[in-house]
Formats: structure tokens, C-alpha cells, sequence
């Protein structure tokens, strides 16, 4: 069976991550300082020693990341660490304040912390599961593949058109045109389609109507059957219905590998950002305690 | 079946290449895998795609769903081909071609030409799949993160503070943000109009806040634990006054109420210099030593030190008194009749309510216990003060009485001297001597009967004929415990009286000590914990009823001295 990122090595970084905790939670239990516990006890000073270099530590994953060469441990490893270690921190970074919050830099940086580290856990949690729900929609077909089979059924559904009357062709093209995958970031995010079609209007114009899973395009073919009296023409009619319903699955498969995608990453917009915005916090949180001592 | 699978590929040169292959078998596959006799290495195509086989009326084509083909330019799944026949699947046209006799089928298989034609027609547009693409971006952001967090976190108000502090004080007042979001915690009451001055603690930046801030404000009331010569001393310079109060703390620990602040010297105080008599104490509850009081002591009024348990106390104050007489609830004799007192008669509260006003003789004593001495005029009384004085109003008193036609039983004897009669002076000299006479008596009967030797102890002194009387002097200890604070007001509760701690109606002599000893405080305070034996106790760490610093003993460490010195300069 695959071994997940969380059991690499055998759960080793679990295992560091929850003596990390332990023993900080014991040192707290045991720790009785003369003022009340905080972040300039020599405890609080080494909590908050081992906090900031666990976030530089971690933030460097982002850097390893992108150096493919490098033999500093495998990928696997690094981000196996990077999760235990990163939830260790909120244990570490928790005892560190002493559970004194106030609306001030410091506690601003503790929630800067929490919301890379809740982002995070976010992204662990789509990593466990939407990979394999990508691959199964996939089915071992790539999204260019499906994009040229799409082309090809477009192509197809064409050369019967030229054996019709022309609004059919007029109609295809259009909803070739008018074919959309993702678009926004709802659309990306929440499998919505966008598409739209313009279908002849009883007056003779066009009119563009939106045409989400082909609905409209398969309503107007349904309806042209309906209507049709020539034989050779419903034939081709029950043709294309046939194209435009494979059609339809196949985008169905687009988007919904399109909002996988956008799963899988739509929290590192998160995570990355703030994660800079907490170290420039950080810096401002440790100069400022030792600038006013 | 046997079929003849002719292959068209466009060759190097351009020209279409045919290659012939003979394949007996009842199913002739078509699809992606390598073991299907077409074979098609085109996504577009499923592993096992179609199929032909032998019919009667011919060649017969069936594709596995949901696999289509187009056949004639008409889209089907199953389909009987006769020669002639154009099959398109995917990339690929098949031909059914004229077969020999030697062949049940022969097909052509070659790309579909009208696959590489098909891209001129209208494109698909360009789909926006991924978040980058509709506009996601985590670079710009992540340099805004940093930048603005450091700008308006660090750089904005560090540089207003270095500007000095009319700068720094202009930011806070401002909308931006200022130096205070580098607060911690808030600052205690007492601190609190420090609340917007940074600078009056943080003096210099990267120093730890030093003992000259406290002494800005402090050094006029500031004091020292023990004097510059103790030997406990040295352990003390290197403190600085935040190593005990510490601010921006939640709870608010201004005022250090640990009982290790003592207990670090204390527990051991032969290590840390003192003397053999000092006892080490740990807890109140656990180890804490018995009270001792502080006595006035006749004759010299030099306070004696004792600890109570140790023996009897006597407290010598040269009073003559008795709590269990005075608090008889049968009452004592007074002058208004029988009276039943109580302690508040005579211990009036201070006016903080901590402890009580002095005893006062004219104020507590004198309702009862009158100086008058003549019965015939009882308004008139002795001074409570010198024996000379007392010794002079008695004969003042006498002479004008006998003077100005006074009688009483003593007098009789002489006559009385009619009002408004002159006296020769010998007449007038027989009579002060009678006067005279008559106050010593009186004088003898209230120094050593009644009236001053109610209280005091008197010993008589002089001559039979001139009499002089000694009085020896009262002092009342104020205070017994002076090295420790006690609330009374505090302990009003109504669960405790005086007699809960004070045993005073069973007291029959003036000397007693009537002082409590440590375990009636322990009935209800514990250690810094608030518990003894298991037990629930009022927690009452060192600082309940000590405080560190020593009112007695000024400012020695020499930073301190130097600040002091100045104030006297600037004075």
C-alpha cells in the first residue's frame, strides 16, 4: 500500500513532534515563576526560541520545495516533518504566551500563526483525499486528452451538420465557442459552468442564452426532433444528441478536475501569504520585546 | 476469419507507404493495447475499443461502450461493412477493401486525414482551469505580508520613538499605529497614567528597565529590607526593583505576594548572615516561628523584645488594672450607679480602623475614676499630673474655703470666719495653717487611699509635718507587634470578637501580656496555599501581614544614593 506523507519513517516525526510537546507541557506544569507564566521567564524565552525556529525551519520547506537537487532528506520526509512539526508549534507557541492575549503585535503574530497553521491542516487534508478522488474522475485520462477528445467530438458532431440544414452548424459553433471550463474562481471552486450558447430565436435572430451541462444545446436538438418529419434528418438529429451528450460528460469531467485542482491549491493562497506576513510579524514581535525590555 | 490488414503511413518522403499483414483469427480487436491486432496509440481510444468479426452478410463492426464509431459519416455503435465502407474511429480511417479469394476481409487502416484538417476550424477557446489563471497570485501577496507587518509592526514606530518622545507621543495620538501595540499587558492601576509614556520606564532602547525610572517617582518614600551593613545586603544589589514587580502582567502582579521573595533568605538565615537567634520560617502554616511582642518595660521604657509561649509575660506599665473587673457583666460601680462595660469603652478604633487611639486618662478613665476630692464641692478635682500641682490645688482649695468662711467637720474646732469678716494677720495666718494642715490630710487620704492609688503605685516621701508623695510614671505599650501589619478593621467579620483573640475578661492583673499566640491566627489562616492538615485556610502568604520594604531603613544601594543625592542638589 502507498505510504502517506503522515507515516513516513515510521510515524519518526510524530514521534518528535509529540515528546516536543510533552516535555514543553510538563516543563509548563513544573515551571512556577515569581510573576505569572509568561512569554520572559527563561521557560518563555525558550519556548519562543524553539517556536520562531520552528516557523523559519518550516517556512524553509517551502524553499526545499523547489530545489530539486538538493539531498537534504527526501521531499517526503521534509513535508512529513513539516506536519507534525507545524502542529507541535501550536503546543510550543501556546505555552510560550502563557495564555495572555491582548490586542497588541504579539497576539497579532499567535493568530497569524493559528491561520497558517489552520490553513495547513486544511491543505493535509485535501492532500490525504482529493488526489485519489482526481484520479478516479480521471480515469487515466489526462485533461488534454479529454480537451482533444471534446475537439474531436466538436469535429465530428460538424461533418453531420454539413448534412443539415445550416442553423445546425451555426448552433454547433456556437456552443463550440461558447464552451467554458472554470472561468472564475466560483466557477474553478464550485464546479460551476459557465458556458453559454446563442440559439435562433422564433424572429430569425440569435439569442445568447446560458447553456450550463449542454442543457440549452440538448433542449434545442430535443425539440428539432420533435419537430422534424424527415427521416434522414432525425437520424442525424439522434446523432448528434448522442455527440452533444458525450460532449457534456467529458466537460463534466473537465470541471470537476478543474475544481480538484483548485482544492488542492486554493489554501496555499492562504498558507504562503500569511505565512510571510507572520515573519515579518515575528521579527517586529522579537526586536519590539527587546527594544522595550 | 482470415483479413488482410493493409497499413497506409505517410513515409519519410512523403509518399504513402503500404505494408500488408495477414491475421487469422475469429475477433480482430481494435483499441490503445498492445495486444489488439489495430493497434492505436491514441488517448482518444480505450484499451479494447472495437471489434470485427465475420458475418454472413459480411464484415461485422462493434465497438464496446461507450466507444462510438462513425461509419459513412453516421455516428454508430454496431454496424454490418460492405466493400466500400469508411469506418472512423478516433485518429484513424479503416477502408474495407475488395478482398481475394484467399482472404475473407481485407481492410485498409490509415490516420484520418480529416484529423489534421480539423484543427482550422473554430478553436475551443482558452479555458481558465486554474486559480492562477483566474487571477490568483501568492508572490505579490506574500511581499505585502512581509513588508507591511515590518513597516507598520517595527519600522514606523521605531522610528518615531528614536525621533524622541514628543515624536512618539505625537504617533499614539495619532490613528497610525504606534509603539503601544508593542504593549504586553496592561500596567497596574497605580501605573496607570504611565499608560501612554513608554518612555518613563523604557528609557533607552535594548536596556532593561532600570532602578533610576522607579526612583524618578519613588525615591522620597522608597526604603531598604535591611540597613547597608547587614550582611544580607551583598545578596541584595544585585536586584533591581523589577526583579519583584514586574508590569504588563495578566493577572496584574505588581505587588509580589510569593512567599519565596522571603523564604529564599528566610528558610535559611544563618546562610545568608544572620545572627544565631534568628529562626528560619518556610510557610505560615509549616514553619513559621512563635510571635514575639515588643514591651515597654519600667523604669527606663526600653521596648523589650519576647516571644510569646516562651514564659509568662509580664508587662511592667506601673498601671494598677484589671480587665476581668472592668469587664465584669455584673456590672462595675460608677458614679451614674452600676455600669456594664465593654472594650470599645475604652478602645476607640484609629481613624483607618487598622488599630486603636491611644488610652487616654481625661477621655477613658476620668467618667469614672474623678479627681474630686472635697464632697462638699465635687466639681472641684485634683489635675492628673505632678504631685506638686495636686499638693498646691489642695491647698489653694482649702485656704480660699477656710478663708472665706468654710466649715466642715475639721474646721469646726477653729470656728468659722464669718463672710466678708476681715481677719487680723494672725488670725489670717491660724487659719492658712489650718488650710494647710487640712490638704495634707486630704492629700494623704487620695495619694494613698482612693482616687490616685486607684491606678497608680505612690510612695510617700518627705517629713510627717511636710508629707511629699512620688507617683510612679504609667507608660502603655502602643504597639505589640510592630514588625508585622494587622487590620482589626479587617477582622470585623462578626465570626471573631475581641475575646477571640484577646482573653481579657479571665485577665485579673494589669501586668498580663494579653497578645495572641500564632495558633489562634492559624484557626483560620494557612500558608501561601490556604490550607493546614488538608484543611481549607484563608491563603495568607508572608506579605499578609509583612512587607519588604522596612520603613525604618533609607535607600543605601549606591545607584539609589546617587539619585538621592541630586534631589538634594536640585533642593
Amino acid at each position: 500500500m502507498h505510504e502517506s506523507m503522515l507515516d513516513y519513517a515510521k510515524r519518526r516525526y510524530l514521534k518528535i513532534a509529540v515528546a516536543l510537546c510533552v516535555v514543553s507541557i510538563i516543563a509548563y506544569a513544573w515551571h512556577d515563576p515569581l510573576s505569572p507564566p509568561n512569554g520572559g521567564t527563561w521557560l518563555g524565552y525558550t519556548l519562543g526560541g524553539i517556536g520562531a525556529a520552528l516557523i523559519l525551519w518550516l517556512t524553509a520547506l517551502g524553499v526545499r520545495k523547489r530545489s530539486y537537487s538538493s539531498s537534504l532528506g527526501t521531499l517526503r520526509g521534509w513535508t512529513s516533518a513539516h506536519i507534525y512539526l507545524g502542529l507541535a508549534l501550536i503546543v510550543v507557541a501556546t505555552l510560550h504566551t502563557g495564555f495572555q492575549f491582548g490586542w497588541n503585535l504579539h497576539t497579532l503574530c499567535y493568530a497569524l500563526m493559528l491561520i497558517v497553521i489552520g490553513s495547513g491542516i486544511f491543505g493535509m487534508v485535501v492532500y490525504l483525499r482529493y488526489p485519489q478522488l482526481m484520479s478516479s474522475n480521471r480515469a487515466g485520462i489526462k485533461p488534454d486528452v479529454l480537451l482533444e477528445e471534446i475537439n474531436d467530438l466538436d469535429q465530428r458532431a460538424l461533418r453531420v451538420a454539413n448534412e443539415m440544414p445550416r442553423r445546425f452548424g451555426d448552433v454547433l459553433r456556437s456552443n463550440r465557442e461558447g464552451t467554458r471550463v472554470g472561468g472564475s474562481t466560483r466557477a474553478i471552486l464550485g464546479g460551476v459552468d459557465l458556458s453559454t450558447i446563442d440559439l435562433p430565436t422564433a424572429g430569425g435572430a440569435s439569442q445568447q442564452v446560458p447553456n450550463s451541462e449542454q442543457a440549452a444545446l440538448l433542449d434545442w436538438l430535443g425539440d428539432e426532433l420533435a419537430r422534424s418529419t424527415d427521416g434522414d434528418l432525425t437520424k442525424r438529429i439522434g446523432d448528434l444528441l448522442s455527440v452533444v451528450a458525450t460532449r457534456r460528460n467529458q466537460l463534466r469531467r473537465l470541471r470537476r478536475d478543474a475544481q480538484i485542482r483548485g482544492w488542492l491549491e486554493i489554501w496555499l493562497y492562504v498558507h504562503v501569504p500569511v505565512t510571510l506576513a507572520l515573519i515579518g510579524t515575528l521579527i517586529a514581535h522579537v526586536v519590539s520585546v527587546f527594544l522595550y525590555w | 476469419m482470415r483479413i488482410l490488414i493493409r497499413t497506409l503511413e505517410i513515409g519519410t518522403t512523403g509518399v504513402a507507404v503500404a505494408r500488408d499483414r495477414v491475421v487469422d483469427a475469429d475477433v480482430i480487436g481494435f483499441g490503445r493495447a498492445t495486444d489488439q491486432h489495430i493497434h492505436c496509440n491514441d488517448q482518444r481510444i480505450g484499451l479494447q475499443h472495437a471489434k470485427f468479426t465475420r458475418s454472413d452478410s459480411g464484415l461485422l463492426l462493434s465497438c464496446i461502450p461507450p466507444a462510438q464509431a462513425e461509419v459513412n459519416g453516421r455516428l454508430c455503435r454496431d454496424a454490418t461493412l460492405r466493400v466500400g465502407d469508411e469506418v472512423n474511429l478516433g485518429p484513424m480511417l479503416i477502408k474495407v477493401l475488395e478482398a481475394s479469394a484467399d482472404f475473407d476481409a481485407a481492410i485498409s487502416v490509415e490516420h484520418d486525414a480529416r484529423e489534421t484538417k480539423a484543427a482550422d476550424d473554430a478553436p475551443l477557446p482558452a479555458f481558465a482551469t486554474s486559480l492562477e489563471q483566474v487571477g490568483w497570485r501568492k508572490r505579490p501577496w506574500a511581499w505585502a505580508g512581509i513588508t507591511v507587518t515590518l513597516l507598520l509592526g517595527l519600522v514606523l514606530p521605531w522610528f518615531f520613538v528614536e525621533r524622541g518622545d514628543a515624536s512618539a507621543a505625537w504617533l499614539r495620538a495619532s490613528a497610525l499605529p504606534s509603539d503601544m501595540q508593542w504593549t504586553s499587558g496592561p500596567l497596574h492601576s497605580a501605573h496607570g497614567n504611565l499608560e501612554v509614556q513608554c518612555e518613563a520606564c523604557h528609557a533607552q532602547p535594548f536596556r532593561r528597565v532600570r532602578n533610576e525610572q522607579c526612583l524618578d517617582c519613588h525615591a522620597s518614600t522608597l526604603h531598604q529590607h535591611v540597613p547597608a551593613d547587614h550582611p544580607a545586603a551583598a545578596d541584595m544589589t544585585a536586584d533591581r526593583c523589577t526583579t519583584c514587580h514586574v508590569e504588563h502582567d495578566e493577572p496584574s502582579n505588581l505587588v509580589q505576594l510569593d512567599t519565596r521573595i522571603c523564604t529564599d533568605c528566610h528558610a535559611e538565615p544563618q546562610d545568608h548572615g544572620a545572627g544565631p537567634k534568628a529562626m528560619p520560617v518556610t510557610d505560615f502554616a509549616a514553619q513559621h516561628p512563635d510571635f514575639q511582642v515588643s514591651l515597654l518595660t519600667a523604669p527606663d521604657w526600653k521596648v523589650t523584645r519576647s516571644r510569646l509561649g516562651e514564659s509568662v509575660l509580664v508587662e511592667k506599665s506601673n498601671l494598677e488594672f484589671t480587665h476581668a473587673a472592668h469587664l465584669d457583666p455584673r456590672g462595675i460601680k460608677a458614679p451614674q450607679g452600676e455600669v456594664v462595660m465593654d472594650c470599645a469603652d475604652c478602645h476607640t478604633p484609629s481613624e483607618s480602623g487598622t488599630s486603636f487611639k491611644p488610652i487616654d486618662m481625661e477621655q477613658h478613665c476620668g467618667s469614672c475614676h474623678t479627681l474630686g476630692f472635697d464632697p462638699a464641692e465635687p466639681q472641684r478635682k485634683v489635675p492628673h499630673g505632678e504631685p506638686e500641682l495636686v499638693m498646691q490645688t489642695l491647698v489653694d482649695h482649702y485656704s480660699r474655703r477656710f478663708l472665706g468662711g468654710y466649715s466642715d467637720a475639721f474646721a469646726s474646732a477653729d470656728g468659722v470666719t464669718p463672710p466678708g469678716a476681715s481677719l487680723s494677720a494672725a488670725a489670717r495666718a491660724r487659719v492658712l495653717g489650718t488650710a494647710k494642715q487640712r490638704a495634707n490630710q486630704v492629700a494623704a487620704d487620695i495619694f494613698e487611699r482612693r482616687v490616685c492609688a486607684d491606678c497608680h503605685t505612690v510612695t510617700r516621701e518627705g517629713t510627717s509635718n511636710e508629707p511629699v508623695w512620688k507617683v510612679a510614671p504609667v507608660k502603655l505599650t502602643q504597639t505589640f507587634m510592630p514588625k508585622a501589619h494587622f487590620d482589626h478593621a479587617a477582622h470585623a467579620t462578626g465570626e471573631a470578637n475581641c475575646e477571640t483573640c484577646h482573653a481579657a475578661t479571665e485577665s485579673k492583673v494589669a501586668t498580663d501580656v494579653l497578645m495572641p499566640q500564632i495558633a489562634v491566627c492559624r484557626d483560620c489562616h494557612g500558608g501561601e496555599t490556604g490550607t493546614e492538615g488538608g484543611q481549607a485556610r484563608i491563603a495568607s502568604p508572608c506579605a499578609s501581614c509583612h512587607v519588604y520594604h522596612d520603613e525604618q531603613e533609607p535607600l543605601w544601594i549606591p545607584v539609589m544614593k546617587k539619585v538621592m543625592r541630586q534631589a538634594a542638589v536640585s533642593e
